[in-house]
């Protein structure tokens, strides 16, 4: 009895060693591409990382200390912003974009729905400084950081610094961020051949392999390229997306294509975040008839693409992209300092 | 040892073959937060005027009409870039001349402002405030260009007073990102290197 007691007692032990969710750090998933992350300049280690995770949460980033990173980026929603089409900021202001989820930030060649930014980093500048998100300057937000005692010995233990500069800040933040690596949803386990599709799911996979993987590429589900998905303009204001940045005309309206990892949580859809469903972005790309151009060369211009029993099951293959690993993972959590 | 670091800084700059930088309208200095007459009815007035030099190893220096100490250049090379070229524009150093504190870094559209002018300009009828964000190192729309020095040249020296006249003030009194008129006022800037 004592013996059968010893056994189950170290069979537990053995199930909760294995399901320890990992320390958050990043790791390279199998068979993955190379990442673009610069890691020799900013090597991501246990302490550094905790900093970021800490900064992430701490509304101290904002002019009036009301709102952190983590507002506009919910674990729960793979750290994107939950039931807002466009994220807003202090006092209430609203942006014009949906803010992405963020996760595999280390192979991303560019940031934002328009590809602006080139480097994680340098990317963090961009909701500090804009006035309908936390609305600070980044001298006075290393101001507060250089006065606060927390700050500066972390700082110190991980850049080995007295004064906490704008680089500092930025690698830290970027040292939690590029550690957001989502890779363990079921389709990662059906194709490690730990698991199966069920039938619907593989049915739904031949239809991904069909129509979405072109431009939503496995493994990363997207192939960073920018595109036009027909859904046009708003009428409240224009957004020319990419050409913003390359000032090409062929460029007006074109976007990023998004990673479909995690895009169960990550509602609501597109760059504007017009479309609350996920079946309804699946019916969307599925009938033609409601397009504005440009349209991208990749979509089928076609009613009825797809029967209403393929859309469904192509909405049960994206629901294998959820990696409960990852949305729940407490090494992500805030933690408190 | 805090003197010794001193040291370290200060023995480059005054060490052989340093360049310096120096901003002339007509036969005086140029100087910050002086009205200088154009065309005989009209005056500029700039307040800010920022530029970025460099060498092709990738060094940088903001060039301030602020502070005179960052007219002494910290290398010597006598292949400059005016400006800043493409790979230093995304080198994500973020650091030193690169620190986005000093103003010039460009976060939605990562880059850096290579020349900052901003004033006021003054006509008989009414006064015009400007700014001019100006880089860009994407084609066709790219900014920065090379400066070969003489090897006996250690100064570099620039005249404004042309370079003022050709300021589009009176139509695009503001340009703020890269582009076509970006580019125009850097090339006129070229022009202002003797």
């Amino acid at each position: 009895m004592m013996r059968w007691g010893v056994l189950v007692l170290l069979g537990i032990g053995l199930i909760s060693f294995m399901f320890v969710p990992g320390d958050g750090l990043f790791y390279l998933p199998e068979k993955w591409p190379k990442p673009l992350y610069n890691f020799d300049d900013n090597p991501v280690t246990n302490d550094g990382f905790i900093l970021g995770r800490t900064l992430f949460y701490d509304p101290i980033l904002s002019q009036d200390s009301t709102v952190s990173c983590a507002s506009c980026h919910f674990q729960y929603t793979a750290f994107a912003h939950v039931d807002h089409s466009t994220s807003h900021g202090i006092n209430s202001r609203v942006g014009k974009r949906n803010a992405p989820g963020l996760m595999n930030l280390a192979w991303y060649p560019t940031f934002h729905w328009d590809g602006g930014v080139l480097d994680l980093n340098g990317q963090a500048i961009n909701p500090l400084t804009h006035p309908d998100e936390l609305g600070e300057t980044l001298n006075g937000v290393l101001k507060k950081l250089n006065r606060n005692t927390y700050y500066k010995n972390e700082f110190k233990k991980v850049f080995g610094v007295e004064h906490i500069k704008t680089s500092h800040l930025l690698k830290a933040l970027g040292q939690f961020t590029v550690s957001l690596v989502s890779a363990n949803s079921k389709y990662d386990s059906v194709m490690r051949k730990e698991s199966t599709f069920t039938e619907q799911e593989q049915r739904g996979y031949s239809l991904f392999l069909k129509y979405c993987n072109q431009c939503h590429t496995a493994p990363l589900f997207t192939n960073f390229e920018f595109k036009a998905n027909g859904i046009g303009p708003l009428a409240a204001y224009i957004d020319s997306g990419r050409a913003v940045i390359t000032g090409r005309p062929s460029d007006v309206f074109l976007f990023r294509v998004p990673t479909l990892r995690n895009i169960e949580h990550s509602f609501p859809y597109m760059h504007d975040g017009r479309i609350s469903k996920l079946k309804d972005v699946i019916h969307h790309y599925a009938n033609s008839s409601n397009w504005v151009k440009p349209i991208s060369k990749e979509l089928k211009t076609k009613n009825n693409l797809l029967s209403p029993t393929e859309e469904k099951d192509l909405l049960k293959f994206l629901k294998t992209l959820t990696d409960k690993e990852f949305v729940f993972n407490p090494a992500f959590r805030y933690m408190g300092n | 040892m805090l003197r010794f670091l001193f040291l370290f800084f200060i023995i480059p700059n005054l060490g052989f073959g340093q360049h310096t930088v120096k901003l002339m309208v007509g036969s005086a200095p140029f100087q910050l937060h002086t009205n200088y007459l154009i065309n005989g009815t009209d005056s500029i007035r700039l307040d800010q005027f920022k530029f970025y030099v460099g060498n092709q190893h990738g060094d940088y220096q903001l060039v301030d009409a602020s502070d005179t100490t960052t007219f002494n250049l910290p290398f010597a090379d006598n292949l400059l870039i005016i400006g800043m070229d493409s790979l230093a524009n995304t080198s994500g150093k973020l650091e030193g001349a690169f620190d986005p504190l000093l103003g010039m870094y460009w976060a939605w559209n990562t880059g850096y402002i290579q020349l900052k002018l901003v004033g006021d300009y003054t006509t008989a009828e009414s006064n015009i405030p400007f700014e001019y964000h100006l880089g860009g190192y994407r084609s066709p729309f790219a900014t920065s260009f090379a400066l070969h020095l003489p090897p006996e040249y250690d100064q570099i020296q620039i005249q404004l007073e042309q370079f003022f006249m050709t300021l589009p003030i009176r139509t695009t009194p503001k340009i703020m990102l890269p582009g076509a008129a970006s580019q125009q006022i850097f090339n006129a800037f070229h022009t202002t290197f003797e």
